[in-house]
């Protein structure tokens, strides 16, 4: 599953090689702290999520086994830190609970939203709206989404990081996305 | 349906289709996956709401963030890996 370089890489940094342990935190720690940003929606949180998942390598990178991309494997260790930290932060009864909820499309005429910018700046008025949305997203349909959506992973790979079916990805992917729309609506239709 | 794909490239309304009817679980010239055709042909609505979920998206992955002054220095500092390496 993994390049021959890397494979190389990962066997010298597990007998101890510090210079390889370097090399190879060098190379994902950009991709580590992005994802966690992604999901903390907070620099500070990230980065402390960053260094946490790089001292739980440390500790654990004996037991990859080189079936999975490295990138997923950290991405693991990356959303099980996440959820850690929302657990004890108490988050839970700040999210809405969508399991449940109903998208009832009910809408009668649906409105045609306005070109993006090209530029690929957000203004901070769209920036605030957007970490709104996502934050009360439920952590286990956030990190779907980002998994899926922002960071590409196909539904396996997210189903195969997550421990979930591929059946579930899509439904929590299905709904994440149609509570974020949902989200917006009023920023585009107002 | 997968609108990553469709964010990168411009799918057919086949291909569309194809991706509805493998969602649903239904087979492509099954009368539910010709119904939903002709009904996506003519309906503003439905284009409408495919839009605003790829716009909705495509806005998520817009938002990025720069990798913060002195992080790698401060996370080589917490895992100790600071120091001279063994092979210095």
């Amino acid at each position: 599953m993994i390049g021959t370089k890397e494979f190389e890489l990962i066997e010298k940094a597990k007998a101890g090689d510090r210079l390889a342990l370097t090399e190879l935190i060098t190379k994902y720690e950009k991709t580590v702290f992005s994802f966690a940003f992604k999901i903390c929606r907070n620099r500070d949180k990230a980065e402390n999520t960053m260094q946490e998942t790089f001292m739980s390598v440390l500790r654990s990178l004996h037991q990859f086994d080189g079936k999975s991309k490295f990138s997923t494997w950290l991405y693991r260790i990356v959303v099980n830190h996440c959820l850690m930290m929302a657990r004890s932060e108490g988050q839970k009864d700040r999210f809405y609970s969508i399991d449940e909820e109903e998208f009832n499309f009910d809408e009668p005429v649906v409105k045609h939203w306005a070109d993006l910018p090209e530029d690929r700046v957000l203004s901070s008025e769209l920036r605030q709206l957007l970490d709104n949305a996502i934050q009360k997203l439920p952590p286990d349909y956030r990190i779907v989404f980002v998994l899926r959506d922002i960071e590409g992973l196909s539904t396996q790979e997210t189903a195969d990081t997550l421990g979930l079916s591929a059946p579930a990805v899509k439904s929590r992917l299905h709904r994440a996305r149609l509570f974020l729309r949902n989200e917006l609506r009023p920023y585009f239709e107002n | 349906m997968n609108l990553d794909h469709t964010l990168k490239t411009n799918l057919t309304c086949k291909e569309v289709i194809a991706q509805v009817c493998e969602y649903l679980g239904e087979l492509p010239d099954s009368p539910l996956c010709v119904a939903i055709q002709e009904h996506l042909k003519n309906c503003d609505n439905c284009n409408n709401f495919y839009d605003q979920l790829e716009k909705t998206v495509k806005l998520f992955k817009q938002y990025n963030t720069d990798f913060p002054e002195g992080a790698h220095k401060r996370l080589l500092n917490f895992l100790g890996l600071s120091g001279k390496s063994d092979n210095e």
